[in-house]
């Protein structure tokens, strides 16, 4: 199935390192490697953890979820950030307002401080394509708030971007003008996936994200830089089967269940098991669900945050 | 027998903060659910008074409960859904009323696991507000946990006990950091002009 052929697409917008990037982007720290810690950052034991790495210090070997005196033992010359939590909570706003330059704000919801959903309705919103809605809108933002947003694109991908469907160009638009507008602004990467549902857009950021860092610039595995919008159903559920179980949110520890009966990825639940069973084994109800409708890109129950998002999109 | 020896474990022992800036304790798994309850117990009266202490300011407290492998590098995963209350020590209730809490917990024992005890305040719009009564009615509550698991041993060292162990945790004051929000904000003027801007840009568009 062609996604093209869908009136309706969830835009779900990540924050690479959201604590880490805002920090270094605030205090002239791009490029260093550095953490977000809490805690005792500055006290004897170092004691805190890391609640952000950025992707510098993940490449110099810092794990997520190491605390704080792992990471420094790690990497020798690393900046940490005392964690600011009203700081997160202003850039949030920043970030809605920049937004709302390229679509309205009724289409947004916010699942956390760094993640955000657009929902695109095929005829609730102008289909113009690529170049015009870039166009339209670049001279909107500067006209409206005297910024200029330089749109970063190479020449293949724009060639990439025309060989589709007037209604796909229009979706790339909008994900290039999120994505180049909100770190021209805000200093914020982000990843994008493209999806017809927040499950499977949630799960498709992962292939968005950079995956190394050199010499400050990001390596990515898709053709247009930290977005991921598959064109068929097929290429999208074919990364999805490639995810370890653990992959899909606030699902660790059931996901860890399944792995005791030989299920490690999403595409060996597909294959094996159906929601009665994913159940059964997962011994909690509710999460059981979340994992198996997950694994299959649904969003008919979703972890927590994601629901509200759910909720905020007006589903019950 | 104080709680401290019914678990067979050190509260004073090692512990780190993690969330959102908060308490956390960490503790070897006891060797009973029972024993594994006062502590629970225990860690949630102990934030009350930590939080008391340090005037944080919240209109509600998040609790969760995590257990990891033993002498694993990663962050610990959830084991109790998330708790959410206007007092930390109505936590207890919360959890002990869940029957989610009780399987996840039976689970965690055929495990070999640590677990780890946090706290997160939010939004911080009010202050909490304790009076000392307050604080000894829910000591009350420690005394009837303290019978249901069978010993005439008062819980911990008691209420001056408690005061004494309390943890000292790193909890900033919401207007301390919001002022350093506003000062790192200060570094990029456009970012506190564009706070200032009114919201509805797209409705302004023409197609």
């Amino acid at each position: 199935m062609r996604y093209g052929e869908l009136g309706v697409m969830f835009i779900y917008c990540d924050t690479n390192a959201s604590y880490a990037s805002i920090h270094q982007y605030l205090e002239d720290g791009q490029g260093k490697p550095c953490v977000v810690a809490n805690g005792n950052v500055w006290g004897e034991a170092n004691s805190g953890s890391c609640l952000a790495i950025s992707y510098e210090a993940r490449a110099a070997g810092v794990k997520r979820g190491a605390c704080l005196i792992q990471a420094k033992q790690s990497v020798k010359d690393l900046v940490v950030y005392e964690s600011c939590l009203p700081l997160y909570e202003l850039y949030a706003e920043l970030y809605d307002t920049v937004l709302e330059w390229i679509v309205p704000r009724s289409t947004c919801v916010r699942g956390s401080c760094d993640e955000v959903v657009v929902k695109v309705e095929r005829n609730h919103f102008p289909v113009k394509g690529f170049e015009e809605t870039c166009e339209r809108t670049l001279e909107f933002i500067a006209d409206e708030t005297a910024v200029e947003v330089p749109l970063r694109i190479e020449e293949h991908q724009r060639e990439l971007i025309k060989s589709l469907g007037v209604w796909e160009q229009t979706i790339y638009a909008l994900c290039y003008l999120i994505r180049d507008a909100v770190d021209h602004v805000l200093g914020l990467p982000i990843s994008i996936g493209v999806a017809p549902s927040i499950a499977l857009g949630k799960a498709l950021v992962d292939r968005a994200k950079p995956v190394s860092i050199h010499d400050g610039k990001r390596s990515y595995l898709t053709d247009h830089d930290g977005i991921f919008f598959p064109q068929r159903a097929e290429e999208a559920n074919s990364f999805l089967r490639s995810m370890p179980l653990g992959g899909l949110c606030g699902i660790k520890v059931i996901a860890g269940r399944l792995r005791d009966h030989g299920i490690g990825r999403v595409g060996d639940l597909q294959d094996t098991f159906g929601l009665d069973e994913t159940i059964r084994l997962s011994r909690n109800k509710h999460l059981g669900k979340v994992l198996w409708y997950s694994a299959h890109g649904r969003d008919d129950v979703l972890p927590g945050y994601l629901q509200n998002v759910r909720k905020g999109f007006g589903w019950g | 027998m104080s709680a401290r020896d019914l678990a067979g474990v050190d509260m004073t022992g090692p512990r780190k903060s993690t969330g959102k800036g908060h308490t956390l304790y960490e503790f070897e798994l006891p060797e009973s659910a029972e024993a594994f309850w006062v502590l629970i117990a225990e860690s949630c009266y102990e934030i009350s008074r930590t939080l008391l202490e340090e005037e944080t300011e919240a209109s509600s407290i998040h609790l969760f409960l995590s257990g990891y492998e033993r002498n694993s590098d990663r962050g610990g995963l959830a084991i109790v859904p998330e708790e959410s209350t206007r007092y930390p020590i109505q936590l207890y209730h919360a959890l002990h009323n869940d029957s989610r809490t009780h399987e996840l917990i039976a689970e965690l024992f055929e495990s070999v696991r640590c677990v780890q005890v946090s706290v997160d305040c939010r939004p911080y719009v009010q202050p909490l507000f304790y009076e000392e009564s307050q604080v000894e009615r829910v000591f009350g509550l420690m005394e009837s946990i303290r019978a249901k698991v069978g010993t005439n041993e008062v819980l911990g060292l008691g209420l001056e006990g408690c005061r004494y162990r309390r943890v000292h945790t790193y909890t900033p004051r919401r207007g301390d950091e919001i002022r350093r929000a506003y000062g790192l904000l200060e570094r990029k003027p456009h970012l506190v002009e564009l706070l200032g801007e009114e919201h509805g840009h797209y409705w302004h568009r023409i197609y």
